[in-house]
């Protein structure tokens, strides 16, 4: 059941980024052509031409905010209206369990949140002027990975970092998600109250910080040095993934329990 | 033919009495296979379990007979069938007699003014 | 199988401090068409959303088919809710994909076809119809399943009389005849003579729950005119005039 919850919440995502994400990555190629890079001493600039590297980087930029807005809206729209909205009505009354609806959402949430980060790195690379023979150059390459044979722990540097930023990627959306449930419990002002309980979830989060701080249940971090990287990440994975997994059971007991759609 | 549902009486019966004009005045002849209980229904705007009872009715009545494979079907019995349209008569002529009897004619009479208008 | 198929006991909700529905204790069996009856504001969508989990009661139980409103319950009831509930952006086939994945008694060819008899082409955009066309949509939805359970909350409210006999007739040739139908209204003339049963609902309590029949026979008067009577009388005790 969550795969095909997923099928249809991917099909909404796409109907929302399939017009930015292209956009953005043409816009940046246009940029390629129009910033003076290679326009250095001695070859004139017109004016003209600076005029319209102006334009087209300021419509660059004005894309990639775009992108990472609508992005946010999305995360929180999707789950709003799609959970706690009118379209809860098609949502809640499917035959399946609520905490499938939740995580069906939380991971489109960190996909869309991914793809976005892929599609501006994308953008940047076709924006510098890059020498096309030199990147497809075959020995460059056979050196890096020559390279990376001699430390195979560089992949799993990188794999470990990626994972513990989606792991906070997802902490902070299960947050978000929780604070909407907390909202909801109220008759009215379900946004303010949403707002007010997000802050809340943050104090909260850090007197706990500070509390189990107090006694002394932190201090091993100190000695993460001496682990070496590869434990220090995992821990940093798993202390993030523990208030995540807690918020997102949280969610799915309001959202099966307190469900109040009026 | 329309189906005319009043308000004040109960549906199935209604419905029995319309079916059993139906088929008295031959929209349904003798030994023919009634429609099914959802066709006639969604014919009508009933509820199928109205029209189920009202069936069971007519079945009661003589004029319909259950058949287990070909549903439902009118009676052959032309007895019956004349049983029934001479108290659908009988009733027409009560009102007749009745409304003449208002008007100061004796059933004799009213009876030989018919005669005579109809020749 | 319990012989109920739905069973409420002391069922309230209150929502703050307003009560919307008190005490309602109701049994309600299989292979019925039945109204729930009462004028707005009476519980009617209220008992609906609590029957399809889209509410949590406040005090007491409801069973759908013995079950407490659940998974299972969910995948027995087919609901027609009293709004809009689907993106813009998609067509009417993509909902009937949708519940073909997840509903096993949908029935794709049944939906299409009804579609083509409603004078709906499903494969356009739910955006570029009228609301009334999206109102067939949505009914397409419910009744191409072979549910146990249909809900039908104001089906009929806001139509033209037209329309209204088309819906009607949809639901009478369409349904699941094992299943049962509750259908929500005001506009009790227009449903009186498909209805097996009449469940008359006010201020949140159940006032009365008998036959159609029964009530004619016992009353000498339609469902409506009862209807009526009951509830012009709750206006005078009110004071209001």
């Amino acid at each position: 059941m969550l795969g095909k919850l997923l099928k249809y919440d991917i099909r909404a995502m796409w109907k929302q980024f399939s017009i930015i994400w292209p956009a953005a990555l043409i816009i940046a190629l246009i940029n390629r052509f129009t910033l003076p890079f290679n326009q250095g001493s001695g070859n004139e600039v017109g004016v003209k031409s600076e005029l319209l590297a102006v334009i087209t980087i300021t419509v660059f930029v004005g894309v990639m905010c775009a992108m990472f807005v609508v992005a946010m809206v999305f995360v929180l729209t999707r789950f709003y209206r799609g959970l706690l909205g009118d379209e809860g009505y098609l949502m809640h009354t499917l035959p399946v369990q609520t905490w499938q609806l939740v995580l069906s959402k939380l991971i489109c949430a960190v996909i869309v949140t991914v793809l976005n980060v892929v599609v501006s790195f994308l953008a940047m690379f076709l924006m510098m002027p890059i020498n096309w023979t030199a990147l497809f150059d075959v020995i460059q390459w056979q050196r890096l990975l020559q390279g990376l044979m001699k430390q195979p722990d560089a992949l799993l540097y990188l794999g470990e970092f990626f994972l513990l930023c989606g792991t906070a990627l997802a902490l902070m959306v299960t947050m978000v998600y929780l604070s909407m449930s907390i909202g909801h419990l109220f008759h009215r002002r379900r946004v303010l109250m949403s707002v007010v309980a997000f802050f809340a979830l943050d104090i909260a989060g850090n007197l706990i910080i500070s509390f189990i701080n107090e006694l002394g249940m932190l201090r091993f971090l100190n000695k993460m040095a001496e682990w070496g990287g590869h434990t220090g990440f995992w821990v940093g994975i798993v202390l993030l993934l523990i208030p995540a997994v807690l918020m997102f059971l949280a969610t799915s007991y309001l959202l099966k329990h307190r469900l109040n759609l009026e | 033919m329309e189906w005319k549902l009043t308000d004040d009486r109960p549906i199935w019966l209604q419905l029995t009495e319309q079916m059993t004009r139906r088929i008295i005045t031959g929209v349904y002849p003798p030994g023919s296979r009634l429609p099914s209980v959802r066709e006639l229904a969604a014919e009508a705007g009933v509820n199928p379990n109205t029209m189920q009872r009202a069936l069971a009715q007519l079945e009661q009545d003589g004029l319909a007979k259950a058949d287990r494979t070909a549903g439902r079907m009118v009676t052959q019995d032309t007895a019956v069938l004349e049983d029934v349209r001479r108290a659908q008569a009988r009733v027409v002529m009560d009102q007749y007699f009745n409304a003449m009897a208002e008007l100061g004619y004796s059933p004799a009479e009213a009876a030989e003014l018919l005669k005579e208008e109809k020749e | 199988m319990s012989e109920n198929l739905i069973a409420c006991r002391g069922l309230s909700k209150a929502y703050g401090r307003k009560a919307a529905l008190s005490g309602v204790d109701l049994e309600v069996g299989r292979g019925r068409i039945v109204g729930l009856l009462g004028p707005n504001g009476s519980g009617k969508t209220t008992l609906i959303k609590l029957m399809c989990g889209l509410l949590q009661p406040t005090t007491g139980q409801i069973e759908i088919g013995g079950l407490p409103v659940g998974t299972e319950t969910k995948a027995m009831v087919s609901y027609l809710p009293d709004r809009m509930y689907f993106a813009n952006w998609m067509r009417a086939v993509d909902l009937f994909d949708l519940f073909r994945d997840f509903y096993r008694d949908f029935d794709y060819e049944k939906a299409i076809a009804m579609c083509r008899s409603l004078g709906v082409e499903p494969h356009d955009r739910l955006k570029t119809m009228s609301k009334g066309t999206k109102e067939k949509v949505q009914l397409v939805l419910v009744m191409a399943r072979k549910a146990q359970l249909y809900l039908l909350d104001e089906p009929i409210a806001g139509v033209d009389p037209a329309a209204r006999d088309f819906i009607l007739h949809t639901i009478l040739t369409n349904y699941n005849e094992e299943g049962t139908v509750l259908i929500s209204t005001h506009l009790i003339s227009d449903i009186e003579k498909v209805l097996d049963e009449a469940i008359f609902l006010k201020t949140g309590k159940v006032m009365l729950h008998e036959t159609v029949d029964h009530i004619r026979e016992t009353q000498g008067k339609s469902v409506d005119a009862l209807f009526r009577e009951i509830f012009r009388a709750q206006t005078l005790e009110g004071g209001e005039f």
